[in-house]
């Protein structure tokens, strides 16, 4: 007897060592999330707060309205205003360094901004050299000079949004910016203010900045500006800019956050069905002590007590190292960041009260609850189990759980239902519709598939038991003995395949979309794209045209305006918050030699300053047609009457309207282009044309020119890489599962301890016990993943369905990467059962046979 | 049942298994103890011997020596020509999958396995060729019909050990052991699973070496080997339930 207690302690010990292990990795990566928000949070607190510093008071544009010379003067006469200076920024401003190479921004941007001739209302001091005084001169932070090797007295090229695309200039001086240039990685430049303009090509100042004379409180200087301005002005004082500044920051570290934590949520649900399982199969062992408990007069609400006892300080202990592991893992986090690029900020990790009190939280709480219906279960005892050994947990199975499970399973699907096709606006009530209803989906799934997961082992441990012979049968059927257990186990895995698989599914669709997109739409055999942010210039389409090598050359522009129809615009082809829709140019004479855009009624040549094509969708939701008549705001803010005469097909390579270069002009404010096709000239061949375009693109370093295959390689290449960014976070969750299948395999070993020995006694080999543990881990795995796939699939066919055809169209589901990912999750499935199969390989066989 | 019908006796003179001065100790210094005392005992081919004696006079600890299970301190045990002493872990295994067979007092059979499976499974575990006219014989002795297709738990306790009896025999092993093959049954069942093991050595010249510490079980025995303190104390040839009694009587006295 006393064997028997000294192992079930040290079987416990491992067991609460995993079912730790699931809760400190899920505290772990909260906490982690937490530690670095706080972080990042301070720095660019005090950031802003450098920013805004010794401005009193800033006026900007809250509508189209001029801020220019004019309202810099009317400022300026305001009693009470010592200075106000206008000032103009941008990052579309790059310059090159003396070998050629462009200083891109990866991660923190490249700012460049109008130099400030007031001392107080210029954050930043002159360190060596002097400040930009005219054409021909610029500044650049000292600690970037440094690392990017900038000379004072040097003349530099920059990358510039005017229609040349560049500008040379003096590097006439470092400065610091703040105290000690603390940046937080962002690269800074300034030029003289007129220059500015011109460079940036700007009509507007960005913001004017005011210091007061202190004749006047700011409150009334403020009052008197709003009065003067009126409401299409902005007037903010320090701690508006303030306040402003760090939500901006802010609500981009609190993206990056929910990332992190939605992917802990996801981690600790599936811890919570890990532990559940755990709990449950240990209960089940433990019946006859339960019993005996009971048969002693310990009330169900004690033995209750007891095992949440047990989860309570299970999930405390992990809890804490959880914290402890977060701290590490917000160091790994800033470590694995900076090296793909990101050059976080130096920034500090605290551990706030509310980090620790969210991480425990959590921690305990998954615990407990986890717990509760083992708990349950195990306060329902018969005192007579201590006599009989009758097993408990072949009782609560059945069609209570199964009915449970359907419901749970409409009610979720319901959920996912209408949160993807009930038009919802409101993105949080979606995503927590979304994300309740998976949730819900997913425990009832779990309570439905012990259905089919014997079915489902058998299914794919038949072709292990014709290879492995007896030890292949017996992991089949092992795996197949206990559908509840397996099903759970496997659960855990599904929920995190799920995910990938959708992803995979909606990836692949949007691949081929595109890909199909590209094929049928683009005539033209090269596109030059800008390089990040900016713009493709003039000069380069200059170049182009130049080129003997290359044929017709068509650069495309795109503006949101506003469109007035019969009904207002509601669909997701809204462009942006205004309501704008999208409206593009181009040489319309040139068109069918570069694109091949799906006309379903109507014709180019049709088109004239006054009329323009439609793009079906968004015609439908202004209501209107061919020959109908909207109004489209022009740049001064005034309508004119355009009337429809081309209607394209959803699906196509422009998403609002299509007019005349010159209709383009009044509506939008834009030299520059947004994107430029090009095709092979008459008798130049390929590889000619392949060099033409890689000089161009090396003489404009601010665009990439690709052919059209490369194109599509690379976008297939960015969405490759998010579904693998994706998958890496939720290998967490599934990493986690895979800490299920260890410590259910080590516990129903733990359970066969007797079966074991007979089979060893009978001639089994340690070497045939590992494999037959092994392949029961890697069926149970894959019945997991398989499910994880199915349900996977199902969720990517909903998504493509809800989102509109213009986004994803034509399904289509990698079945091989899936099969790939089923396969995968065996082959961990058999590394996870190592373990477990050693343990069970280690069997004293005259004691696993005397334990009877 | 034709074969039992077919008597073929035959003087066994070779030897299956025998141990020589066997001798197991359990624990060191004050808490030493000796279960097994410089035993020799040897089982004949085609001979059912049963064990007995009091609690802890060593007849488990014998049993599970002779059986490849548990190791001596000190001389030797042979299976057929083999010496145990000399095996590795693995060989030891091999052995016991193909010369030795098992039955256990319970919890004979694997339950995820049919009964069939279950007989063949030392078989099915090697990949020796298994001898199909042999196991369709010992299964035909089963006599289970229908049931040879159920999974354990649906078979009776007497159907259980008639199956571990088979499985214990599917690979003609040098010696059979069995514990207590009858402890869990009543005493008719239990009977018909002894009438089947002598079959099973008349017949087929079976050994079977038996512990048990019931009288009338030991009586189906060709011999009685009566162990205590870990020493054998007298030995009954052609036994009969009195003769064990008063034996076990001398014994205890002894």
């Amino acid at each position: 007897m006393w064997n028997i207690t000294r192992k079930n302690v040290a079987a416990n010990k491992i067991r609460l060592a995993l079912t730790a292990l699931a809760i400190v990795l899920g505290v772990g990566f909260i906490s982690s999330a937490n530690i670095l928000s706080d972080g990042l949070r301070d720095s660019f607190g005090s950031l802003a707060a450098e920013i805004v510093q010794g401005t009193d008071l800033s006026v900007s544009r809250d509508a189209d309205v001029p801020l220019g010379q004019a309202e810099l003067d009317r400022l300026n006469a305001i009693d009470g205003v010592r200075v106000a200076n206008g000032g103009y920024g941008t990052e579309d401003v790059l310059p090159i360094r003396a070998d050629g190479t462009v200083v891109r921004p990866n991660g923190p941007p490249v700012i460049a901004n109008s130099w400030s001739t007031d001392e107080q209302l210029n954050p930043t001091t002159i360190e060596t050299g002097r400040a930009p005084e005219g054409p021909g001169e610029w500044v650049i932070d000292k600690d970037s000079a440094e690392r990017e090797g900038f000379t004072v007295g040097q003349t530099y090229e920059l990358i510039v949004p005017t229609a040349d695309g560049f500008t040379t200039a003096e590097l006439v001086g470092t400065f610091r910016f703040g105290a000690e240039n603390q940046t937080n990685g962002a690269t800074l430049m300034a030029f003289e203010t007129n220059e500015a303009k011109v460079l940036f090509d700007r009509d507007n100042f960005g913001g004017i900045d005011i210091a007061v004379d202190g004749s006047r409180p700011i409150p009334e200087v403020k009052a008197d500006i709003e009065a003067a301005f009126g409401a299409d002005y902005l007037v903010q004082d320090t701690a508006d800019l303030n306040a402003e500044t760090t939500a901006e920051f802010n609500s981009f570290i609190s993206v990056f956050a929910w990332v992190l934590r939605s992917f802990a949520i996801v981690a600790l649900f599936v811890s919570i069905f890990i532990i559940a399982n755990t709990f449950n199969i240990v209960m089940s062992q433990r019946v006859r002590e339960l019993g005996l408990l009971r048969a002693v007069g310990a009330t169900p609400k004690q033995v209750r007590r007891a095992v949440m006892g047990e989860a309570l300080v299970v999930g405390f202990v992990a809890s804490i190292i959880g914290l402890f592991v977060g701290l590490g893992l917000a160091y790994a986090l800033e470590a694995f960041l900076n090296a793909l690029g990101a050059e976080l900020p130096p920034f500090g990790k605290p551990l706030s009260i509310a980090t620790i009190l969210i991480g425990m939280g959590v921690g305990i709480g998954v615990t407990l609850l986890s717990a509760w219906v083992p708990a349950r279960r195990a306060g329902m005892t018969s005192p007579v189990t201590a006599i009989s050994g009758h097993d408990a947990s072949s009782v609560a199975t059945g069609r209570r759980s199964i009915i449970f499970g359907a419901l749970l399973s409409t009610v979720g699907a319901a959920l996912t239902g209408v949160a993807l096709f009930g038009g919802i606006e409101s993105t949080p009530t979606l995503l927590g519709m979304l994300g309740g209803g998976a949730a819900l989906l997913f425990i009832g799934i779990t309570l439905l598939s012990p259905l089919v997961a014997a079915p489902i082992s058998r299914a794919l441990g038949a072709p292990i038991a014709k290879i492995y012979n007896r030890p292949g049968v017996l992991a089949k059927e092992n795996a197949a003995r206990n559908p509840k257990r397996t099903a759970t186990t496997a659960a855990a895995l599904m929920i995190g395949l799920s995910l990938v698989s959708m992803a995979f599914v909606v990836g692949q669709t949007l691949k081929n979309d595109l890909n199909e997109l590209l094929e049928t739409t683009v005539k033209a055999d090269y596109a030059a794209f800008p390089q990040g942010d900016g713009m493709v210039p003039i000069a380069t389409v200059d170049a182009m045209e130049a080129s003997p090598e290359l044929g017709t050359v068509v650069g495309m522009k795109y503006w949101g305006t506003e469109i007035v129809g019969n009904t207002p615009l509601s669909g997701a082809e809204i462009d942006d918050d205004l309501g704008y829709v999208e409206v593009s140019t181009l040489d319309l004479n040139k068109i069918d030699e570069v694109l091949n855009l799906d006309l379903v009624e109507g014709s180019y040549a049709d088109i004239t300053d006054d009329t323009m094509a439609m793009y079906e969708s968004v015609a439908d939701d202004l209501g209107v047609g061919m020959g109908d008549t909207v109004q489209v705001m022009l740049a001064d803010d005034s309508f004119i009457d355009m009337e429809i005469v081309a209607i394209f097909a959803d699906g196509n390579i422009f998403e609002g309207a299509l007019v005349t270069e010159a209709r383009w002009d009044s509506i939008g404010d834009q030299e520059n282009y947004d994107w430029v096709a090009t095709t092979i000239a008459d008798g130049s061949t390929a590889a000619q044309a392949d060099e033409a375009i890689a000089t161009i693109a090396s003489d404009f370093p601010q665009i990439a020119a690709q052919s059209a295959l490369e194109y599509r390689e690379e976008i297939s290449g960015q969405v490759d890489n998010l579904l693998f960014i994706l998958t890496g976070f939720l290998a967490l969750a599934i990493f986690i599962a895979f800490i299920g299948i260890v410590n259910t395999m080590a516990l129903s070993i733990f359970e066969r301890t007797r079966e074991l020995g007979l089979l060893r006694a009978v001639g089994m080999t340690r070497n045939q016990m590992h494999k037959m543990v092994r392949w029961e881990a890697a069926i149970v795995s894959s019945v997991g993943a398989l499910l994880g796939a199915v349900v996977g699939i199902v969720f990517g066919v909903l998504v493509v369905v809800a989102t509109p055809d213009y986004v994803l169209n034509n399904l289509s589901i990698p079945w091989l990467s899936l099969a790939g990912l089923v396969a995968a999750a065996g082959i961990a499935g058999l590394i996870a059962g190592f373990l477990p199969a050693r343990r069970a390989g280690k069997l004293n066989v005259l004691q696993a046979i005397a334990d009877a | 049942m034709t074969m039992l019908d077919s008597p073929t006796f035959a003087p066994t003179t070779s030897v299956a298994a025998y141990a020589a001065a066997a001798t197991k100790i359990y624990g060191d210094g004050d808490t030493q103890v000796t279960a097994l005392d410089s035993v020799d005992v040897s089982f004949p081919t085609g001979e059912f011997t049963a064990i007995m004696g009091p609690s802890g006079s060593g007849k488990s600890t014998l049993m599970h020596s002779l059986a490849g299970l548990d190791r001596l301190t000190s001389g030797r045990v042979v299976i057929g020509d083999t010496d145990l002493s000399t095996l590795s872990e693995k060989d030891l295994t091999l052995l016991r999958r193909t010369k030795i067979g098992f039955v256990f007092q319970a919890f004979n059979l694997i339950p995820t396995l049919t009964a069939a499976e279950n007989i063949s499974l030392p078989l099915d575990l090697g990949k020796a060729k298994a001898d199909n006219d042999w196991i369709d014989e010992v299964v035909r002795a089963v006599d289970l019909g229908e049931r040879l297709d159920h999974k354990p738990n649906e078979l009776s306790g007497g159907q259980q050990q008639r199956v571990a009896v088979a499985r214990a025999l599917a690979s003609r092993p040098d010696v059979v052991f069995a514990d207590e093959p009858t402890g869990n049954l009543d005493s008719q069942t239990g009977a018909a699973i002894l009438d089947f093991m002598k079959r099973a050595v008349q017949q087929y010249r079976q050994t079977i070496v038996m512990v048990t510490h019931d009288p009338v079980a030991a009586s189906y025995a060709d011999r009685v080997v009566f162990l205590a303190d870990g020493r054998i104390v007298d030995e009954l040839r052609q036994p009969t339930t009195d003769t064990i009694l008063a034996a076990l009587r001398s014994s205890s006295q002894h």
